[in-house]
């Protein structure tokens, strides 16, 4: 592995847990630099394959590399990587500058060194004056950034991170997403996370790895997995899609289209996917348009409305069409009230090209 | 309504010195009686009858001593032997898949019948030719305390958070280290508790020593010697003597706790 640029490699990676296959036949590359979260539901193996890269667990199968170094066997602390744990795991008898130190001494610096150094951090993370607190008595918020500081001081080019905002509540956890990317930024180091929060990962991330079941699904920036994504998985994990499944046939056009239910739709002409093949069409709920200028589209319908959900910046709008397809839509607020809306027949519409579609996987 | 709550809460605290009573008034009368001076077993009749003659008495007894300084020194090699057994389940505990097994199994002991323990135990030893001697007492003894003993470490090591002995790891420390640094400081409490329980235990166990023990008899064993030999009353002064004993060393326990509890709110490792 002679790649400068690619500091974590998975390949073909397989870690059992007795009868359990928590990770199946992984392969990953994790750029230099990037910010990259592994996504995935509980029990996907989103964890257990951070903690492989991080020397916690050994892979029954396959090879990791970090920094171009077989690693396989290399435990935790001679590996390159650093880990802020689930839970933080803060030294409890210790103090905050006793915690942010610890793992200074063993780089061989004196105990001044390691005061200075911890100060300092304190510094970086807002919290000076706290060096003697026992950590028991801070809040989430504080912990979350003393255990940052315990892994960032010892200057890793890695940092692992598992789920990280997790302990915290929703105000607070907007502004740590925020205030990590800016760490990332500052550090330029490489941040590898975990989460099961999609909002999370989205925000933060350069890239996101989606694993569902132990299997890599995609790994993408956020805009490409929202907009172009390869499974049904994960076109249905991030955001929300309406999933209409059908067959794709050949108009007398030549053009290719999907009719489901009886419904046929206008789909884009490129893509992975043949006449005849089983297939879902990926629709995003903002794509879609309600009213007058819905009728210009190649695909518009009219629909009857059964419910508006308001929502502060927009509102969801849950719509039935003739073949009882159910399609959620999302609009600006402004345009529309409960009241008014529910039950009334309505014309909506979008532009093929915003949409996906997938060929239908079956289940292996 | 609040009548009564005030009524139950008297019932409450009547049941627990009633229990309470119960349980301490055989050993004070004990206590009380040893002042007693004539050979009789009864409460002096004055206040000035009161009389230590019985204590004085106790010390001259010459196979006491002996016993005493058996039973302790059985006692520390219990507790040292019985307090690492607990720290190793403690650390193998975390580790295992299948916990309630090994649990079930270091709580087994408790099970068998003290009696049935002692005399399979001297058998043992018979069959391996280890004569009976104070080292075969220890080791009936620590089959005894372990499994109490183990509970209290075990207890204290699952407060340990998970991820604390993973982080010292990651950080550099090395099992050693992490071992000092984190898992120590952090169980100290329950493996002292579970020194204790095995010194404690192993003090006022007599069913196994009396099967185990070799020439010099423990201070239990004296006890029952003196019972059974029709003794004079100066086995009352003894058994207030060991009283006495015990709540002093209670009492410096808990303070030394308390103290010590203050103390570690800004001790720094």
């Amino acid at each position: 592995m002679a790649n400068n640029d690619i500091d974590i490699c998975l390949r073909n990676v397989n870690k059992r847990f007795g009868d359990i296959v928590a990770v199946d036949d992984l392969s990953l590359e994790i750029r230099k630099g990037e910010f990259l979260t592994i996504l995935g539901p509980s029990g996907s193996g989103k964890t257990t394959t951070l903690r492989l890269i991080g020397g916690f667990e050994a892979p029954n199968r396959g090879e990791i590399y970090i920094q171009g170094k077989l690693s396989n066997d290399i435990p935790p602390h001679k590996r390159s990587t650093r880990t802020v744990f689930q839970g933080l795991a803060l030294f409890p008898h210790m103090n905050v500058g006793e915690n942010i130190e610890y793992g200074l001494q063993f780089q061989g610096m004196s105990k001044t060194e390691r005061r200075v150094k911890s100060l300092q951090a304190l510094s970086l993370i807002d919290l000076e004056g706290l060096y003697d607190r026992k950590v028991t008595t801070l809040s989430g918020g504080q912990k979350q950034r003393i255990a940052l500081a315990r892994a960032l001081v010892t200057q890793p080019p890695i940092l692992l991170l598992d789920e990280p905002l997790g302990a915290l509540d929703e105000k607070l956890r907007e502004r740590m997403q925020a205030e990590l990317k800016n760490l990332h930024y500052k550090l330029g180091i490489t941040f590898v996370a975990v989460t099961h929060n999609q909002e999370e990962a989205l925000t933060m991330s350069d890239r996101i790895a989606i694993v569902n079941r132990g299997r890599l699904e995609q790994v993408a920036t956020p805009k490409d997995l929202y907009e172009y994504p390869k499974t049904e998985f994960v076109a249905d994990f991030i955001g929300v899609a309406n999933i209409i499944v059908g067959i794709l046939f050949e108009d007398k056009k030549g053009m290719k289209r999907l009719r489901s239910e009886g419904v046929e739709y206008a789909v884009p002409q490129q893509g992975d996917y043949e006449i005849g093949d089983e297939a879902l069409l990926v629709v995003r709920p903002e794509k879609v348009e309600i009213g007058k200028k819905a009728a210009e589209y190649n695909n518009s319908f009219v629909a009857e409305v059964t419910n508006v959900l308001y929502k502060g910046s927009c509102s969801e709008v849950y719509v039935v069409l003739a073949n009882s397809q159910e399609l959620r839509i999302r609009v600006e607020s402004k345009s529309f009230l409960q009241g008014e809306f529910t039950k009334r027949a309505v014309t909506i519409g979008w532009n093929e090209e915003d949409t996906v579609v997938l060929k239908k996987q079956h289940a292996t | 309504m609040k009548k009564r709550a005030i009524v139950l809460k008297i019932l409450l605290w009547v049941f627990t010195a009633i229990i309470l009573l119960f349980i301490f008034l055989p050993s004070f009368y004990l206590l009380i009686i040893s002042f007693e001076p004539s050979e009789m077993e009864r409460v002096p009749k004055t206040l000035s009858d009161f009389s230590i003659k019985w204590y004085i008495r106790l010390f001259q007894k010459h196979r006491l001593p002996a016993a005493i300084k058996q039973s302790v020194m059985i006692g520390i090699f219990t507790a040292l032997i019985t307090a690492c057994l607990s720290l190793l389940s403690g650390l193998a505990y975390r580790r295992l898949r299948s916990k309630s097994y090994f649990l079930g199994l270091l709580i087994f002991p408790i099970f068998v019948p003290g009696i049935i323990c002692a005399i399979s135990l001297a058998v043992f030893f018979k069959m391996i030719h280890l004569s009976a001697s104070m080292l075969t007492v220890i080791f009936g003894h620590v089959l005894y305390s372990l499994p109490y003993a183990a509970i209290v470490t075990l207890v204290s090591f699952s407060g340990l958070q998970e991820g604390v002995i993973e982080a010292a790891r990651d950080l550099g420390a090395s099992g050693l280290r992490a071992f000092k640094d984190v898992i120590f400081p952090l169980t100290r409490g329950g493996i002292f508790g579970g020194a204790l329980f095995g010194f404690l235990l192993s003090l006022n166990e007599f069913i196994r020593a009396y099967f185990l023990s070799g020439w010099q008899e423990t201070l239990p064993m004296y006890m029952y010697g003196q019972m059974k030999g029709g003794a004079d009353a100066s086995i009352y002064s003894l058994a207030g003597f060991i009283l006495s004993v015990s709540i002093l060393l209670l009492i410096i326990i808990m303070v030394y706790f308390s103290v010590v509890r203050s103390k570690s709110r800004s001790v720094s490792y």
